[in-house]
């Protein structure tokens, strides 16, 4: 015998679909910061390997050349992923597309510009440190949000906003004991980039996402960095032959491997940031403060001092604030 | 703003530059008259004129069309006017609004002629 759908079954359906997708935004959202958490970490460790190590090298050669082959294979991973869900005529299509171009230009901010201040801030203060202080990013980026596109954003979520930031400050303030890193201060102050260059991006490419797939805007954003880094940045600095000779050394696979984590982290950003709003999806990713200390923990000598730990939980506070009503997702602008 | 009449001949002569297909999808629910609250369409009518002009793209389904639709209405471009059951299936309704017609402009300057 079927059942015959009434009126209220179809509406109440019809919101379980909607409150079904906004909650996969949130959960794209903390994988994001997973990922992200990851990737910082493995990206600490590629450039602590030959050549990147050689320390005859100027300073900001290793993280640049760095940054130039993290973006390029992941671009190449997202390149792959969207060739085999059937995307790769999409991706011509959206470069031909006035969003497409605009996706570009935010891969600048987001690429060159902020990734640079990022690998420096790992070199010249830890991975720790670094992540902590991007963290700050999410409180810019839902400014930018709530003017230009009119994003709603409940006042729980922003104390969970700021109390991300907050747990960010305490893990950064403290510097690392011993000699580890001598240049701590100007990492730190490197590390500043990414916070404007990210929340601009995330703000520009939420407003294109509109009318792009998410999956293909990652991609054209990462091979845009890439393109940049080779022809732009990387010869103005030198930085040619030193990508030359680690294309060919083991730290090339291990940056593939770093990128493949930097890659799905970029896709679940850029998808959560369209599913669930630019203010909230940056406030989950900045989680990744937390799963670096994690990561860092076991991967690498990482030491849990007082300051880590006080930080990450704050962070987490911060996090399950932001996430607390997955209804307040259903519409995102006013 | 001026809508264009929106058939079938209209949209394969029009769509010989295939646009991304969020933006397609946009385009496909544009109606003649944007202050006309009866001008829906359903999310399967706008897979199948999407398969007429993205003929076997892995990405024009349902479960994809669907996704898309969801992210133009949670950005406020789109509106879900109603839904109905077909053989026990959910069917969904969907009109553009203002803001979804103000962002077309961002379409090539070919699909408003």
């Amino acid at each position: 015998m079927s059942t015959v759908l009434t009126l209220e079954d179809l509406e109440a359906l019809k919101q379980r679909q909607q409150l079904s997708y906004a909650k996969k935004g949130l959960l794209f959202g903390i994988l994001s910061g997973v990922f992200w958490g990851l990737d910082g970490v493995l990206l600490g460790i590629s450039i602590a390997m030959v050549p990147f190590s050689d320390t005859s090298l100027a300073i900001y050669l290793a993280p640049l050349v760095g940054a130039c082959m993290h973006d390029g294979f992941a671009a190449f991973w997202l390149f792959l992923y969207n060739l085999f869900t059937g995307r790769s005529r999409e991706l011509l299509r959206t470069l031909r597309s006035r969003s497409g171009i605009i996706v570009a230009f935010a891969a600048l901010l987001g690429g060159p510009f902020a990734m640079s201040g990022y690998l420096l801030g790992i070199q010249l203060a830890g991975t720790a440190h670094t992540l902590a202080i991007t963290a700050m990013y999410p409180a810019l980026g839902t400014v930018f949000a709530m003017i230009f596109l009119k994003e709603r954003v409940s006042l729980r979520a922003w104390i969970g906003i700021v109390t991300c930031i907050l747990g960010s400050f305490i893990v950064g303030y403290t510097p690392p004991a011993g000699d580890a890193h001598p240049h701590f201060y100007w990492g730190i102050a490197f590390a500043l980039l990414p916070t404007i260059g990210w929340s601009l991006e995330g703000v520009i490419s939420t407003y294109v996402m509109d009318l792009l797939d998410p999956q293909v805007a990652i991609n054209i954003r990462q091979g845009t960095s890439f393109f940049v880094y080779l022809v732009g940045v990387l010869p103005m600095i030198g930085g040619l032959l030193l990508f030359k000779e680690a294309l060919i050394l083991p730290s090339a696979q291990m940056l593939l491997l770093t990128a493949l984590a930097g890659s799905v982290s970029y896709l679940f950003w850029y998808k959560a940031m369209n599913m669930t709003g630019v203010g909230r999806a940056m406030a989950l990713n900045i989680t990744y403060a937390l799963w670096s200390i994690i990561f860092g923990y076991f991967l690498t000598d990482l030491k849990l001092t007082t300051p880590l730990v006080c930080g990450a939980v704050t962070i987490t506070l911060g996090a399950l604030l932001v996430l607390a009503n997955p209804k307040e997702l259903v519409n995102l602008r006013n | 703003m001026g809508n264009k009449l929106i058939d079938m001949n209209d949209i394969k002569k029009i769509m010989k530059k295939k646009v991304p297909l969020r933006s397609a999808v946009l385009y496909t629910l544009a109606t003649e008259d944007s202050a006309d609250t009866t001008a829906e369409t359903t999310n399967e009518d706008v897979v199948a004129k999407l398969r007429l002009i993205y003929e076997n793209e892995k990405q024009c389904s349902l479960k994809v069309i669907n996704f898309h639709l969801e992210a133009l209405r949670t950005s406020g471009l789109i509106v879900n006017t109603r839904n109905t059951a077909v053989n026990n299936t959910l069917v969904s309704y969907y009109a553009v609004t203002e803001q979804g017609y103000r962002r077309l402009k961002y379409l090539p300057k070919s699909l408003m002629a």
